[in-house]
């Protein structure tokens, strides 16, 4: 991470936007302990209360780092029912970042979160229709596949 | 231009609701 994706324009530019970053020693006390990380690299994403809402283990190159942590900013969002903030930034990771390994997850999040904002069962089949059409192979695919049912 | 890490979590949560912004805790090993 330090060699690669750290140096990167575009990601420091992101953290300097959206981030509070904080280094931590996997050797350390007593936060590796309080949430339970036993290997690294781990990225733990925290609202401002210190609350987990998204975590990544394993390196991660720029242009799959950037839509991780939008997906977590978006995870965050929808589980503090912030759907329109949610809504907002998974559709800006799905516009930059539509081929990322990420993408699948925000295109469910982003379909539940709108369900969740109008309990409009339409935007469940519109999600379960989005994800066989651009990710027939993930499993966000397979766990929204009961929506075909509706 | 390079990250700005910071190294004391309680301020990083006080910094994070200042700034209205996420805090990342990235666990790493040096070697």
């Amino acid at each position: 991470m330090d060699a690669v994706s750290y140096p990167n324009p575009k990601v420091i530019d992101f953290f300097s936007k959206h981030l509070i970053p904080v280094r931590i020693l996997i050797n350390s006390k007593p936060l590796p302990q309080r949430f339970k990380v036993q290997w690294t690299p781990t990225l733990v994403l925290l609202d401002e209360e210190g609350e987990e809402h998204h975590r990544t283990v394993g390196f991660l190159a720029p242009e799959e780092l950037l839509p991780s942590l939008m997906l977590g900013i978006g995870k965050t969002y929808f589980d503090r029912e912030l759907f329109t903030e949610s809504e907002q930034v998974l559709g800006q990771l799905l516009k930059e970042y539509s081929k990322s390994d990420a993408a699948p997850e925000a295109t469910y999040y982003l379909g539940v979160g709108r369900y969740k904002n109008t309990h409009n069962a339409a935007e469940l089949k519109k999600t379960i229709e989005s994800l066989q059409t651009n990710y027939p192979g993930s499993e966000w695919t397979k766990r929204a596949s009961v929506y075909q049912l509706l | 231009m390079k990250i700005q890490w910071i190294d004391n979590f309680e301020s990083a949560l006080n910094d994070a609701k200042r700034e209205h912004k996420h805090v990342l805790l990235d666990f790493h090993n040096p070697l």
